[in-house]
C-alpha cells in the first residue's frame, strides 16, 4: 500500500470508471426503450398503420430481446455505427461530428469566461470579506445559479441583441459569411489558423452572450470556491508568519496564498465544463446555437432514441472522464489522497 | 433537534443510564436545565431547542428575507382565485380585443396573445410551479429517505448496490437525465414529476445514508443495543430522528431549484403544456412574440429567480438554524 506510486493510482482510478459508463448505458437504455410507452408509435406519429409500426420495430430490431438491443446497440456504438437518426436519417455519429464541436466550443469559451472573472472575483471577495465586495459577489453567485438561463438569455437578446444592436440574436455565424475551413470545428479556431477574419470576427460576434450566459452558474461556483480557499489560507501559519514579518500584502496574497488556492480552483475547471454541458442545451435551444443540445432536445421532441442514447451516453463519457482528470490531477498536487481510502 | 444538536442523544444516553441504575442528577441534566432556566423533563430540552433554533432563524435577515418571499409566493398561488385580477384568465378565457397590451394599471404585467392577463396568470403559475416541485420533493424524499435507509443500516453488498446505482445517475447531468426521461412518454406535467424524480433522488439517497454511517457508530446506538432494543427500535427510534432535522431542510432548500427544473423542462416543452399557466411554459410561449411583446416573457422569468432565490435563503437558514450539516 505504501509502495503505491502514481501509476497504479492512474490505473486504479481509470479502471473505477468502467462500471460507471456502463451503468449509464444500461441506464440510459431502460430509460428510452423499456419503459412504459412506445417510442416507435409515438415517432410514427398517429397516422401509423400497425404494419408500419411492426416493419419499424424489424429495422430497428425492436422485435429482439433487450438483452439482444442492449449488445447490438453498444456494438455499434464502439465500431462507429450509432444507429441512424429517425429525425436526419444519417448516422447519429455523422450528426454529431457536425454538431459536437460547436457545444464543446461554446462550452470551452463559457469556462473560459467564467475562470478569467471568477478567479479575481474570488480573490477580491476574500481579500474584503464582509465589506461590500464580498457581498457583492455573494449576491452575484446567489444570482448566477438561481437565474433561469434560457430567461437570461431572452432578456439579454432582447437588451444588448434587439434593444441597443450591439451583438447578432443567434447562430454560429453570420448569414453572408463562409463557414471556415474545417480543421478543428471550432469556428473561432478554425478562422485564426487560416486567417478568415471575416468569420473570426463574425463567430466571436455570434459566441459572446451564449458564452456570457452558459458561464453564470460556473462563474458562481469557481468564485466562491476561490474565495473559501483563499479565507482558509489566510488563517494558515505560515500566512501568519509572513504577515507578523511585515512583508507586503501584495506579495502574501500573490505569492502565498493564490499559489495554494489555485491547485482546487484549477481542478475545478473540468468540473465546469462537465456541468456547463448539462444546461447548455437550453442556452443552445434560446440561442439558435447548431449544437448538441438543440440535436438531443430536437431528437427528443422526434422519439428520436438513437441520437438521444448517444448523446446521453457521450455526454456521460465526457464527465467521468472529466472527473478521471480531476482525480488525477488532486492525485498528482496531493500524494496523501493516493494513498487515501476509495469514496 | 438538528444533526449535531445534543439534545436527542442527551435524552436516550438519560434514558439508558436511568435505566442501568446510574444516578444522573447533576452532570446530565440539572446544570445546563437551572442555567437555562428550564423544568421539566426531555421534552423541554426539545422545546428549548426549537425556540433557540427559531431565535438563530430570526437573527440572520436573509433567512428572513426568504421567510418573506417563501410566504408570499405560496399564499399568491393558494389565494389565486380570490386575489388575482382575472381568475377566468387562467381558466381558459380568451378576450381578443385586450390582446397583447403593454403593461399599463389594469394589466401591470400586460397581456398576451389573446388577451390573458400576465400577472393572474403568473398567480396561478406559481400555484401550479411550488406544487409540482413540492410533489417532486416528496417523492425524492421517500425514495431517498427508504434507500438511503436500507444502504447505511444493511450496509454491505445491499450499500453498494443501492449507492453505486445512484453514482451512475448522478454522473449524467440532472437536466440531461430528465429530458432523457421525457422521450419514452407523451410530455405533459406528469411526466415531468417523474423525469426530474428519476433525475434527483440519487441526491437524497446519497445524503440519507451518509447520515445513517455516521450515526451508527454513535454510542448510544450502541448503547439501545446493549439494552436490548430491536433493530426497528433503533431505526425508527434513534436514528430517523436523525434524517428528519437533515431531509428536512434538504427538501426547504432544494424547492427552488427544482422549480427552476421544471421551468427549464416546461421552457422546452417538455413539462406543463399550454394553456395551463407555469412559468417556464409562459417563458416559451412569449418566446415567440419577442421583441416587441416582451412582457410575457420577462415577467414570469422574474417570478422563477424570486422563488429560487427565496427557497435558497429560507432554506439557507434553516439549515443554520437547526445546524445541520448537508455536505460531509
Amino acid at each position: 500500500m505504501l509502495k503505491m506510486g502514481y501509476g497504479s493510482y492512474v490505473l486504479r482510478r481509470l479502471l473505477y470508471t468502467i462500471p460507471i459508463i456502463f451503468g449509464i448505458s444500461v441506464l440510459i437504455f431502460v430509460l428510452t426503450r423499456v419503459l412504459p410507452g412506445d417510442p416507435v408509435k409515438l415517432a410514427l406519429g398517429p397516422d401509423a398503420t400497425p404494419e408500419m409500426i411492426a416493419q419499424a420495430r424489424r429495422i430497428w430490431n425492436l422485435d429482439k430481446p433487450l438483452y439482444v438491443q442492449y449488445v447490438v446497440f453498444m456494438v455499434g456504438f464502439f465500431t462507429g455505427d450509432w444507429g441512424v437518426s429517425l429525425r436526419t436519417y444519417n448516422n447519429v455519429l455523422v450528426d454529431l461530428a457536425r454538431f459536437a464541436p460547436a457545444t464543446y466550443e461554446l462550452t470551452a469559451a463559457a469556462v473560459m469566461f467564467s475562470t478569467l472573472v471568477g478567479i479575481p472575483i474570488g480573490i477580491v471577495a476574500a481579500m474584503h470579506k464582509d465589506k461590500w465586495q464580498d457581498h457583492g459577489s455573494r449576491i452575484l453567485s446567489i444570482g448566477g445559479v438561481s437565474m433561469p438561463l434560457f430567461w437570461t438569455g431572452i432578456m439579454l437578446q432582447l437588451l444588448i441583441a434587439s434593444y441597443f444592436r450591439l451583438l447578432p440574436i443567434g447562430g454560429r455565424i453570420g448569414d453572408g459569411i463562409a463557414r471556415p475551413v474545417h480543421i478543428t470545428g471550432f469556428y473561432l479556431l478554425d478562422s485564426l489558423f487560416t486567417g478568415n477574419w471575416e468569420a473570426f470576427w463574425s463567430s466571436a460576434q455570434h459566441i459572446i452572450l451564449p458564452a456570457f450566459v452558459l458561464s453564470f452558474p460556473s462563474l458562481a461556483n469557481i468564485s466562491r470556491l476561490v474565495r473559501s480557499a483563499m479565507i482558509d489560507q489566510r488563517s494558515k501559519d505560515h500566512v501568519i508568519l509572513q504577515i507578523a514579518n511585515g512583508m507586503p500584502r501584495r506579495l502574501i496574497v500573490y505569492k502565498y496564498m493564490l499559489k495554494n488556492s489555485m491547485a482546487s480552483a484549477l481542478t475545478m475547471i473540468a468540473l465546469m465544463f462537465a456541468y456547463s454541458l448539462g444546461s447548455v442545451a437550453l442556452v443552445e435551444m434560446v440561442f439558435f446555437w447548431p449544437g448538441m443540445g438543440t440535436y438531443l432536445v430536437q431528437g427528443i421532441y422526434f422519439k428520436d432514441f438513437n441520437a438521444i442514447m448517444s448523446v446521453v451516453i457521450l455526454v456521460g463519457i465526457i464527465i467521468v472522464m472529466a472527473n478521471f482528470i480531476v482525480d488525477l490531477l488532486y492525485g498528482y498536487l496531493d500524494p496523501r489522497i493516493r494513498y487515501g481510502e476509495e469514496r | 433537534m438538528g444533526q449535531h444538536s445534543p439534545s436527542l442523544r442527551r435524552y436516550t444516553m438519560a434514558n439508558l443510564l436511568r435505566l442501568s441504575g446510574v444516578p444522573i442528577g447533576g452532570t446530565v441534566k440539572r446544570p445546563i436545565g437551572n442555567r437555562l432556566g428550564i423544568t421539566g423533563g426531555p421534552e423541554a430540552y426539545r422545546l428549548e431547542g426549537w425556540k433557540r433554533a427559531i431565535n438563530r432563524f430570526k437573527r440572520n435577515p436573509l433567512s428572513m428575507a426568504g421567510l418573506v418571499i417563501v410566504v408570499g409566493l405560496v399564499l399568491m398561488g393558494l389565494l389565486a382565485d380570490y386575489i388575482s385580477p382575472f381568475p377566468m384568465d387562467a381558466k381558459g378565457r380568451v378576450d381578443f380585443v385586450n390582446k397583447l397590451l403593454p403593461p399599463s394599471s389594469m394589466h401591470i404585467f400586460g397581456t398576451d396573445e389573446v388577451g390573458r392577463d400576465v400577472l393572474s396568470r403568473i398567480m396561478f403559475g406559481a400555484r401550479i410551479d411550488i406544487s409540482s416541485a413540492v410533489i417532486v420533493q416528496f417523492l425524492v424524499t421517500v425514495v431517498g429517505v427508504v434507500l438511503g435507509m436500507i444502504a447505511g443500516y444493511v450496509g454491505g453488498k445491499t450499500n453498494s448496490v443501492i449507492m453505486r446505482t445512484a453514482d451512475v445517475f448522478i454522473t449524467i447531468p440532472p437536466l440531461v437525465l430528465a429530458l432523457a426521461a421525457t422521450t419514452a412518454f407523451t410530455p405533459d406535467i406528469t411526466t415531468a414529476i417523474l423525469a426530474v424524480t428519476i433525475a434527483w433522488w440519487p441526491w437524497y439517497t446519497r445524503l440519507v445514508q451518509s447520515v445513517v454511517l455516521s450515526v451508527k457508530e454513535e454510542q448510544y446506538i450502541e448503547a439501545s443495543r446493549a439494552i436490548g432494543k430491536g433493530p426497528l427500535g433503533i431505526i425508527f427510534g434513534d436514528i430517523f430522528p436523525n434524517i428528519v432535522s437533515v431531509v428536512t431542510v434538504k427538501f426547504t432548500l432544494d424547492i427552488g431549484m427544482v422549480i427552476l427544473f421544471m421551468a427549464s423542462l416546461s421552457f422546452l416543452g417538455l413539462g406543463v403544456q399550454p394553456p395551463t399557466p407555469a412559468w417556464g411554459t409562459m417563458i416559451s410561449e412569449g418566446k415567440y412574440y419577442l421583441p416587441e411583446y416582451w412582457w410575457m416573457s420577462a415577467f414570469p422569468g422574474i417570478f422563477i429567480l424570486l422563488a429560487v432565490i427565496g427557497f435558497s435563503l429560507f432554506g439557507d437558514g434553516l439549515r443554520d438554524a437547526f445546524d445541520v450539516q448537508l455536505e460531509e
